[in-house]
């Protein structure tokens, strides 16, 4: 879908740089402002900040770039910004698209690393302004994984604060049905729940499937959920590659550089008059499976061969 | 004895140092093996301690109380581990654990620290004399952090340990959450201290020992050997054996002294041989004394027997020549006066000379009866006064002083004890000599006169004064070389035809003074006078 879609940006923005050759307007829109508007200084979040810029650079005429950081705690931001009055902002990761998208309703949004399925429960989806790149890998991609590693799973546990990630689970409840799998989903009201929580699911599911709860995943509980995996041979799916270098048996990782990139081409259509609304909220594009095998022996787990051949990462 | 003394003097004060300094190094290594082991203890039991507080959050922060159960049992495997307690922000006991051996030791010290607030990073020493223990309790807090983190921030990093190590806290809020309590035992410390103490102590008293032994065989080598060397020597020497030598081969002062002793030993047996020889020589010399005195002592008895003999004899003689001597005088008179005219000139010459040689004859053995009778016929020691003696003496000597016209004086002469006959002789021949022999044309003058020569004073009845008895005259005087002879019997200086007499008044006068226990001696010059020196003492024994 996106894919078409750029396509058709592509002759729109052909035909526009016909049309500034001959009124000799190039400048107004060499100068395309953008506003990256960064939610913390993250080290993927920027790989991703480097990349954007990169694809913007592919066009003839550069765009100016102001760059902030909010959790730097600025209080001029919002002045600053609108004095530079942005043809674009670029809010990267959630925190700077909330704020975004609180401050300028008026100003063109394009996010990118931000984790949507999170997101929409905090904001309205339906905003007239924003579009962009989310991080989240769908559902269903990830159960497949789940069947391509562990072959025999059946069923499928998850910790979860419904307040948090409750939609998230739903729809997995029925992306595990069409795959003939079961979703066990132990509710979590706060991170002291954590550890019985495990006692009751570790021997009705064959897999732990982590999903990014912010009720689950705080302080040091995923270690003690490492632990316990490793203790009760319980293996975990987790959502990225730092989490299965500390101990998941797998999961599925994005790639950061690739999502800037994906996010400089929907800039590229917004600044060119594209309505942000009228363009889907996309999904990263590349998806790599990263394989703890170590983990795999030592919770006692056979990976299929050509799974492993399939892995971008393997650690061994 | 004197051996150990002398190297007791050099051991004792080295084993006093070597104590003493043992006792500082063992204070001061043992201040510092108490400090550094305390702080190894204290670092090894805070490492445990922020282990286990790390291990302990999360069990803290789920309730678990199982986990923590197992984190505290692994701690107080431990050694110096009492006890661990775990609480929660609130100090309410989450979980406690105590060594076996020590039951009940978290109630006791809680007993102890119960004014204590628990709130922050602390250590409190105390002890339980129950359980003869020193300890301390260290509390340390258990903190979280708590992180508003996205979502998004959660799936790029779901591990915040993995993610920013160096600033965990640069978003997030820190919390205490609980605290760790740790009871460490300091008694270990102290034994392996007073172990270490024990051990220092052991090793000083072996090397006071051996320090001992070994000074004490360097100095019986070095000092006592050479002067119990000398010691032996010196007795030797001691007891006369002057051929002891010492062997001591060392420059140091033992040395020189052993030299000096052996060149003194040499000196002392020359000076014995010396003095050996001379005694030898000095018994040789009193032995022939002893001989010449046997010698002489049997020929003074010898001599006073024939003395004696001679007295005797003389006495007889004298006494029985006087019967043939009155016989042949009787019948001279007899002779001459019956037959006077039958007899002629010539025979009248010859019966004259006859008569006056047994006349002569007469004298002689009168003079020689008178000499014998002083040892033989004596009278008794009596109280004599000299004046009146010699008054009488000169009364008897009337005629000659008046045929000579002599001037006789008498000075204050003493009282003494004597024989009143012999004494009186003895001054009739001494005033009678100074009257006899008179110069030609000069008139006799005789002095007699007394000095105290030696005055005894002693309160005992034998205390006696010695007089010296002076007759002076200013006669003829004789040459001082016929002193000798003029006391002897029948020697005579002049003629019989210049001065009568026998030459035996001197002689008696002689013997006389020696029987008084006096002397006689005279002074003289010839044509001057002669001065005759009786001595005699006021007493008789």
């Amino acid at each position: 879908m996106v894919t078409k879609f750029g396509n058709y940006l592509k002759y729109l923005f052909l035909l526009q740089i016909l049309l500034c050759c001959f009124s000799n307007q190039t400048i107004v829109f060499a100068q395309h402002k953008i506003v990256i508007l960064k939610s913390k200084n993250l080290e993927q979040f920027n790989i991703a900040i480097e990349s954007f810029k990169k694809g913007l650079k592919g066009e003839q005429t550069p765009a100016q770039i102001v760059e902030y950081d909010i959790s730097e705690g600025n209080q001029k931001i919002t002045e600053r910004i609108k004095q530079f009055a942005p043809d674009l902002i670029v809010p990267v990761g959630s925190t700077a698209t909330k704020f975004a998208q609180e401050q300028f309703q008026n100003v063109p949004i394009v996010f990118t690393m931000v984790l949507y399925s999170s997101l929409a429960s905090s904001i309205g989806l339906s905003a007239m302004n924003i579009t962009g790149v989310s991080m989240d890998i769908s559902v269903l991609k990830q159960f497949e994984s789940i069947k391509d590693v562990i072959p025999k799973c059946k069923k499928i546990g998850v910790l979860y604060n419904p307040n948090e990630t409750g939609n998230i689970v739903e729809e997995a409840k029925q992306v595990a049905q069409t795959l003939g799998m079961e979703l066990v989903a132990i509710k979590i009201n706060s991170s002291k729940d954590v550890p019985n929580a495990l006692e009751n699911i570790e021997r009705k599911v064959d897999v732990l499937w982590a999903i990014a709860d912010i009720t689950v995943f705080t302080s040091r509980i995923p270690e003690l959920i490492i632990n316990y995996s490793l203790q009760h041979n319980l293996p975990i799916m987790g959502f990225s590659s730092t989490f299965v270098e500390a101990g998941a048996l797998f999961g599925l990782s994005q790639d950061f550089a690739d999502i800037g990139k994906q996010s400089a081409e929907i800039a590229k259509l917004v600044l060119s008059g594209a309505k942000p609304r009228e363009i889907r909220i996309a999904n990263p594009r590349k998806v790599s499976l990263i394989l703890n095998l170590r983990i795999a022996k030592e919770i006692g787990i056979k990976v299929p061969d050509k799974i492993i051949e399939k892995a971008s990462k393997v650690i061994r | 004895m004197k051996k150990s003394r002398l190297a007791i003097k050099f051991i004792v004060p080295v084993s006093v140092l070597i104590i003493l300094i043992s006792i500082l190094l063992t204070t001061l290594i043992t201040q510092v093996a108490r400090n550094s082991l305390e702080i190894a203890l204290q670092q090894r039991v805070k490492s445990l301690a922020s282990n286990l507080v790390y291990n302990s959050e999360l069990g803290v922060l789920t309730g678990n109380q199982q986990t923590l159960q197992k984190l505290i049992s692994g701690v107080l495997s431990q050694e110096d581990i009492l006890y661990v307690v775990i609480v929660d922000e609130k100090d309410n006991l989450l979980v406690q654990s105590e060594k076996e051996d020590f039951l009940g030791v978290i109630e006791e010290s809680q007993k102890a620290l119960t004014t204590l607030k628990t709130n922050t990073n602390t250590i409190h020493y105390f002890s339980l004399p129950k359980y003869k223990i020193e300890l301390y309790e260290l509390t340390t807090p258990i903190i979280t952090i708590k992180k508003q983190r996205t979502a998004e921030e959660i799936s790029l990093d779901p591990l915040l340990a993995f993610s920013d190590p160096e600033e965990p806290s640069s978003d997030g809020q820190e919390k205490t959450i609980g605290f760790v309590k740790m009871g460490v035992s300091t008694t270990n410390i102290s034994n392996t201290v007073n172990q270490f103490i024990s051990t220092i102590t052991i090793i000083s008293l072996i090397s006071v020992l051996l320090i001992t032994l070994i000074v004490g065989i360097t100095i019986s080598k070095i000092v006592i050997l050479p002067i119990k060397k000398l010691v032996y020597s010196m007795d030797k020497v001691a007891r006369g054996d002057f051929s002891s030598q010492i062997k001591i081969i060392s420059n140091d002062e033992i040395g020189q002294m052993a030299s000096s002793f052996n060149s003194m030993a040499i000196s002392l047996k020359e000076a014995y041989e010396k003095l050996e020889t001379n005694i030898t020589a000095l018994k040789t010399e009193i032995t022939e004394r002893e001989r010449i005195e046997t010698i002489l002592a049997k020929q003074k008895e010898e001599l006073l027997r024939s003395n004696s003999e001679l007295e005797q004899f003389a006495y007889v003689a004298s006494h029985d020549l006087q019967e043939p001597l009155r016989k042949i005088q009787a019948f001279g008179d007899r002779l001459k006066n019956k037959f006077a005219n039958v007899i002629s000139e010539e025979g009248r010459d010859y019966l004259e000379r006859m008569q006056n040689a047994s006349k002569r004859m007469q004298t002689l053995i009168n003079d020689l009866l008178a000499f014998s009778r002083i040892t033989t016929k004596t009278q008794p020691f009596v109280k004599l006064d000299l004046n009146k003696l010699t008054q009488e003496v000169l009364s008897d000597l009337e005629a000659l002083v008046e045929r000579t016209k002599g001037q006789v004086e008498i000075k204050d002469l003493p009282e003494i004890e004597a024989d009143p006959l012999q004494m009186r002789q003895l001054f009739q021949n001494l005033i009678n000599n100074a009257l006899k022999f008179h110069r030609k044309d000069i008139t006799p003058i005789v002095k007699i006169y007394a000095q105290i020569t030696k005055e005894n004073n002693n309160s005992n009845k034998t205390s006696f004064n010695t007089y010296n008895i002076f007759v002076e005259d200013n006669g003829i005087g004789f040459e001082e070389k016929y002193l000798d002879r003029i006391f002897v019997i029948f020697q005579r200086l002049h003629g019989r035809s210049e001065y009568e007499g026998t030459g035996i008044g001197l002689a008696i006068c002689r013997k006389i003074a020696e029987r008084h226990q006096g002397s006689i001696t005279a002074k003289s010059k010839l044509e001057e006078g002669t001065t005759f020196i009786v001595t005699l003492p006021s007493k008789q024994h």
